[in-house]
């Protein structure tokens, strides 16, 4: 992720100005970006996440997550529909869970006040598509978990910043043990667990 | 979930006020640790998602971004001042 700071005043400035959360992170200019103002420069980090979702069979039920033990979620896909297979979740990574207090200025504000803000940083996966050869097919007729993996660390979507209300649930992700960890998606990076010795695995199954 | 528990929040927030400060200091990683007290009331079934709204564990943005220019997952091609 290039640029933490930019990226997260886009964040927080598209959910300000109400627009549709989508695949295209919308990119501001610099002087819009200057009105969103984190007050005191702080954001404030937290432990744990509680969601309360409805389960397949309509009950209540919630998860606790967080980044050190219990870090991945799902999410509604928000595709374009142009460049959508129909897949209708997207996953990712915990990385910090976050608060801030936010001061928008400018002809758009609708408060001089600072407003309290909760997100999320994540660490994107994309779903495995295998090779052209052999194109990964997933699902209860060929009787194989759909496969996910992170997106390379240098790529524009490798990270990101989430509204706490498009999180679904959490999901349990169960590493691919054959195709063995790998170095090569991200250098050595504070967006991992200590515990993880900078490697990740090649792919996850979605047990979902 | 015990750690959660609405009652013991007094006491181990006290407890836990030096050794605190201690852990954000030590580790940069951003999870929280297991160690680090963050008691988080009962949740309403109404709302879709509860965090803490504890001050405790804060980051200045921007010493936190000098301190991790380098980090590949937060690369700062330059440092933006307000």
């Amino acid at each position: 992720m290039k640029d933490f700071l930019p990226r997260l005043k886009d964040h927080l400035l598209s959910r300000l100005l109400g627009l549709e959360y989508d695949s295209n992170e919308r990119e501001f200019t610099s002087s819009e970006r200057s009105t969103v103002i984190l007050a005191g420069d702080k954001i404030f980090r937290h432990k744990v996440l509680r969601i309360n979702y409805t389960t397949y069979d309509l009950r209540h039920d919630q998860d606790s997550l967080n980044p050190r033990t219990n870090a991945d979620i799902m999410l509604l896909a928000h595709e374009d529909d142009s460049d959508s297979d129909g897949y209708p979740y997207w996953y990712a990574r915990i990385i910090g869970i976050f608060h801030t207090l936010v001061i928008h200025t400018g002809e758009h504000s609708r408060s001089q006040e600072p407003w309290r803000m909760d997100f999320l940083w994540v660490r994107w996966f994309g779903r495995d598509p295998g090779t052209p050869r052999h194109p990964y097919i997933a699902g209860w007729k060929s009787k194989r978990l759909e496969q996910v993996g992170f997106i390379p660390g240098d790529s524009p979507g490798a990270f990101g910043f989430l509204d706490l209300q498009q999180v679904v649930r959490g999901v349990h992700l169960i590493p691919t043990f054959a195709h063995g960890r790998t170095e090569a998606l991200l250098p050595p990076s504070i967006a991992r667990s200590t515990g993880d010795n900078d490697e990740d695995w090649n792919f996850y199954y979605v047990n979902r | 979930m015990s750690e959660m528990s609405p009652y013991g929040k007094k006491g181990k927030g006290k407890e836990d006020a030096e050794k605190g400060s201690k852990v954000t200091q030590q580790h940069d990683a951003l999870a929280l640790h297991f160690e680090d007290s963050e008691p988080l009331p009962y949740s309403d079934p109404q709302s879709h998602y509860h965090i803490s709204s504890s001050t405790r564990y804060h980051i200045n943005i921007y010493n936190w971004i000098g301190k991790h220019s380098g980090d590949p997952a937060l690369i700062v091609s330059f440092l933006i001042t307000s």
